[in-house]
């Protein structure tokens, strides 16, 4: 049983590139949300945020952490993941939030 | 496109143009696409960004800015088209408002220039004759160029030419000056050395050493010698007196020339060119003054921009061109000591007095159909040429080749041009002398001078031919010869090219 997570805690911004804004043609967002975050979990997430769409499917992948280096430090950025919120075919969201 | 238009005073033209909303949204648009090319948005690669986002990220200050670049002399050149405005500077604007885009240009336009009823004007006209005292003068002025210095054994006066040796020395200077074997003309009136000293030189006699001292005057242009003492040591090694020729007719048979040989003949030759002279100077006063009349009668509206380009155009004559880079501009403003606004401001006014002058200059040519033609640029190049080959080839006259490099030095558009304005210019104060010299209860109707002369152009009423004008200078006494008829205010059209004899 995943934990649960408040709405504003799944969602943590919108990923607004040009590879993204070619996909909201097709009623697809992307966003940056928790890792722990579930598909349900985003789904229920994008409703509560925009009350007026409908998701229809949720794709996620996690984008793990690039290692960098500081001189002798390494490092490790952050992993988090990445989900792909298709809504029902014609549906919008104005992603000016900005967040 | 909706445009009210205003006329200000100084010859400015404020437009208020609106500017639809498509088409500013359609120049957004292009500024969006062009502004996304310069700009680095994070997740776009440079022209990629969609206009959502550009404009997000820019804000929409930016993009307008951007767009109005294009925009507005675009609806700018097409209000000024279609309200036919005659600008000739550059408009200043000003954003009224945004929604919808109201945007106000100010722009500087022909002058307006009204003379008065000029036909009206009246110069009473001095008739100008060399006095007997004036010819006197001119007379002793070609003895004295003749004159010889003699010694003379008594005290100097004024009028000589001494040779001395002197040693000054100021209050305060440690070194006193000496100078030995000065040689120097005690005129009055002059400065030698110091201010002061011709005249305690005056009644001293050769030999020596004097002495004296005396106070430097106090506004003495160097402060740091004004109301100083000075010491003189001199010592008066010569005295000479000038020495005029005798005026008979041994002195004028020595001039050597063929037309002379008599003291009346020289007295007769003196006088007329005195009376050439004193004519000049009289025709050259008569013009200012109609020229002033003119201009004070006249109704001139002018941008301001005309006279700044005048300004910037002495600047540039004064400066040798130096003003043509910023640098060179900067060098010279060092070297005479002024800032650029000072010097503006010290020639503002006497380019704003050529700027009204010529404007009424102008447009009394143009009423009165005065113009140049290429024929007469070309006579008068050949007359330029003439003028200075003959200047320097006495006589022999100079070579095909001089020649054509010598035409070649007038021969170029810009001097061209500048003849043209030249003769113009002359044209036109000939024929303003001509209306305000003619004599008072004139009914309007201008007489001309005999000669024969062209007419042209649609209001031509005058066109002079050099002769008639050199005519008009000549004849001296103010009174407009009687000749051609026309009525310079009927507005009729003269017949291009029909000689209007007399």
């Amino acid at each position: 049983m995943p934990k649960a997570i408040h709405a504003y805690e799944v969602l943590r911004r919108p990923i607004v590139t040009e590879k993204s804004t070619m996909l909201s043609a097709q009623s697809k967002y992307v966003f940056e949300v928790a890792i722990k975050a579930t598909k349900p979990q985003i789904a229920a997430a994008v409703e509560f945020a925009f009350p007026d769409v409908h998701v229809q499917t949720v794709n996620t992948l996690k984008v793990r952490g690039k290692q960098k280096r500081m001189g002798k430090t390494t490092g490790r950025q952050a992993s988090w993941k990445k989900a792909i919120v298709t809504l029902q075919a014609g549906e919008q969201i104005q992603v000016f939030e900005g967040v | 496109m909706p445009v009210t238009t205003e006329r200000l005073p100084r010859s400015l033209v404020a437009l208020e143009i609106e500017v639809e909303a498509d088409r500013l949204e359609a120049h957004m648009d292009k500024a969006v696409r062009r502004l996304s090319q310069r700009v680095r948005i994070p997740g776009f690669r440079p022209g990629k960004a969609p206009r959502q986002i550009v404009e997000r990220t820019l804000g929409r200050p930016a993009l307008l800015q951007e767009a109005l670049e294009q925009l507005l002399p675009d609806v700018y050149q097409e209000a000024v088209t279609r309200e036919s405005i005659e600008a000739i500077g550059r408009p200043s604007f000003e954003l009224k408002s945004t929604e919808p885009l109201v945007v106000a240009a100010t722009v500087p336009v022909r002058p307006t220039v009204n003379l008065a009823d000029y036909q009206a004007l009246r110069v009473p006209r001095e008739p100008a004759t060399a006095t007997q005292q004036q010819v006197e003068e001119a007379l002793e002025g070609v003895r004295r160029r003749y004159a010889t210095l003699d010694p003379v054994d008594r005290p100097i006066a004024w009028g000589d030419a001494v040779r001395c040796d002197v040693m000054v020395s100021v209050e305060g200077q440690a070194q006193p000056h000496v100078e030995e074997g000065a040689e120097f003309r005690v005129t009055e009136g002059g400065v030698v050395s110091l201010p002061g000293f011709l005249e305690r030189l005056v009644g001293l006699e050769a030999g020596g050493p004097h002495e004296f001292e005396f106070a430097l005057p106090e506004d003495y242009e160097a402060s740091e010698l004004a109301g100083k003492q000075a010491h003189y040591t001199v010592t008066v090694l010569e005295v000479k007196q000038e020495v005029l020729p005798e005026l008979d007719d041994a002195f004028v048979r020595s001039f050597d020339d063929e037309g002379l040989t008599t003291v009346d003949e020289l007295r007769a030759r003196v006088a007329e060119n005195t009376q050439t002279r004193v004519q000049l100077e009289a025709d050259a006063a008569y013009r200012e003054e109609a020229m002033d009349l003119l201009l004070a009668s006249a109704d001139i509206d002018y941008p301001e921009v005309l006279v700044e380009t005048e300004v910037e155009r002495h600047i540039d004559q004064q400066s040798n061109h130096a003003s043509h880079t910023r640098e060179g501009l900067e060098r010279w403003l060092e070297s005479i000591g002024q800032t650029e606004i000072d010097l503006r401001e010290t020639l503002r006014p006497q380019a704003d007095l050529m700027v009204r002058r010529a404007l009424v200059l102008h447009r009394l040519a143009e009423f009165e159909g005065i113009e140049v033609t290429p024929e007469d640029i070309e006579a008068e190049v050949d007359r330029l040429v003439e003028r200075v080959a003959g200047g320097f080839t006495s006589g022999a006259g100079a070579s095909e080749e001089q020649l054509a490099s010598l035409r070649s030095i007038f021969d170029s558009p810009e001097q061209r041009q500048t003849l043209e304005d030249q003769l113009l210019t002359t044209r036109t104060l000939d024929r303003l002398v001509e209306i305000v010299a003619q004599l008072e209860g004139g009914d309007g109707e201008v007489e001309r001078p005999r000669g024969s002369r062209r007419r042209r152009g649609a209001r031509a009423q005058d066109g002079e031919a050099d002769e008639a004008e050199r005519d008009v200078a000549e004849a001296g006494s103010g009174e407009a010869e009687g000749g051609g008829s026309a009525g310079a205010d009927s507005g009729e059209p003269g017949a291009s090219e029909a000689p209007a004899e007399g």
